[in-house]
């Protein structure tokens, strides 16, 4: 059965390290799908309309690629970037976006992103 | 679609591809959906127009409807309700087809008749404003043959035929009959003066009363003599040895028999002979016969 906007929790990491997410998107037949033109967002956040914790994005190009003729994409938290992280759990959130006007935006996966505190960073 | 995911944290994997993959609904849903743009009014209908195409169907005049036609660009086209076959609670069915004058008694059809009409059918029409019905007596592929009320030459509309018996169709179609004078006049040599003549048919039978007044002429057992074919075609072959297709009475005189004398194609009426020159003021004879 397909569902809109599944939830899908990220495994935990330590703080301070290095996280990266592939994600590969199929048609029903297993086949790639083509995301030319398309976008990906990636947010944390502690809750729906605070701050945002974390902000990956493809275009402009920042944590987020895309490789358009294997239906990849592939986030990367840095460790820099996880290493700032002041919190426990954050609402994570994952969409992409058509370059159609207005953009068809979806959302691929939401759940809740665990880091572990580091003793000592 | 499907989301396969995987995940490594310092390049070490911690997600399998198998466990995270996820099925969620269509992306190119929104992609390959008809825009909203395609429909421009109210009750306006999408239609394919191809394999993979599709557009707008505008709405039709108010009561129409859609029906498909490979003619048009999107496949269907509205037309009025008139023009469907139905049948109603009346008993009428419109057949949807257009009916043309060629003769009083004939009219053209598009080809295929037969399979639609039948022998006995009843007709209705309006020509010039005027309903006109009847009885169909012969089917062609393209031309129906009817008796009843006389076709005019005009445009024909509204024709509706029923296999049944339809609200609002007459009991009887009156007739105006020639007899051979040589047996029954007005005492002048003129036609009889016919008091009532009429038929209806059943089915494929037809019934059929003819009343008159006249003058006997000539000396025999024989008073009305008339062509069967004036009402409807005789299944002759049908009453072949068959004498008695009706009655005749004239009152105070005689009771007889009406036959079908088929070298002569004539309905004769007999009874005892009548003298020649004598007044008849109410003879009458029914008849019946299949067509």
């Amino acid at each position: 059965m397909s569902i809109r906007a599944p939830i899908y929790n990220p495994e935990p990491f330590m703080q301070g390290d290095t996280w990266t997410l592939s994600l590969q998107v199929l048609d029903n037949n297993g086949a790639a799908k083509d995301l030319t033109g398309y976008s990906a967002k990636y947010m944390l956040k502690t809750k729906p309309g605070s701050t945002a914790l974390l902000s990956l994005t493809s275009t402009p190009a920042a944590g987020i690629v895309i490789t358009a003729a294997t239906g990849t994409i592939a986030l990367t938290v840095t460790s820099t970037q996880s290493a700032a992280f002041a919190f426990n759990k954050a609402k994570c959130h994952l969409t992409l976006s058509s370059n159609a006007t207005p953009p068809v935006v979806q959302t691929l996966f939401h759940g809740e992103q665990e880091v572990y505190s580091r003793i000592a960073v | 679609m499907k989301l396969v995911i995987s995940e490594t944290v310092n390049d070490i994997p911690v997600v399998t591809e198998k466990e995270n993959t996820i099925l969620i609904a269509d992306f190119d849903a929104g992609a390959g959906a008809v825009p909203l743009s395609t429909v421009t009014g109210k009750g306006s209908l999408i239609v394919a127009t191809a394999d993979g195409a599709v557009d707008e169907l505008v709405v039709g005049t108010d009561g129409y409807v859609p029906v498909a036609d490979s003619g048009e660009a999107t496949g269907i086209k509205w037309i009025p309700t008139s023009g469907l076959v139905s049948s109603d609670v009346s008993g009428w069915t419109n057949p949807s087809q257009t009916w043309a004058y060629a003769s009083s008694t004939t009219m053209t059809v598009p080809s295929g008749a037969a399979s639609i009409y039948r022998v006995g059918d009843k007709w209705k029409l309006t020509a010039n404003s005027v309903v006109l019905q009847g009885y169909i007596i012969a089917v062609a592929d393209t031309q129906l043959t009817v008796v009843g009320d006389a076709l005019t030459n005009h445009v024909f509309s509204d024709n509706y035929y029923s296999h049944s018996n339809p609200v609002g169709f007459p009991d009887y179609f009156n007739v105006v009959p020639s007899m051979a004078v040589a047996n029954f006049d007005d005492g002048s040599g003129g036609q009889a003066t016919v008091v009532k003549a009429f038929i209806t048919i059943v089915g494929r039978r037809l019934h059929g009363r003819i009343s008159a007044s006249g003058t006997k002429a000539g000396t025999n057992t024989n008073l009305f003599i008339i062509a069967a074919t004036q009402f409807g075609p005789i299944l002759a072959a049908n009453y072949s040895g068959v004498a008695l297709i009706g009655i005749y009475s004239r009152a105070g005189v005689d009771f007889g028999t009406v036959s079908y004398v088929a070298a002569t194609g004539n309905i004769v009426s007999t009874g005892a002979s009548i003298a020649d020159n004598t007044v008849i003021a109410d003879a009458s004879m029914d008849f019946s016969f299949e067509i």
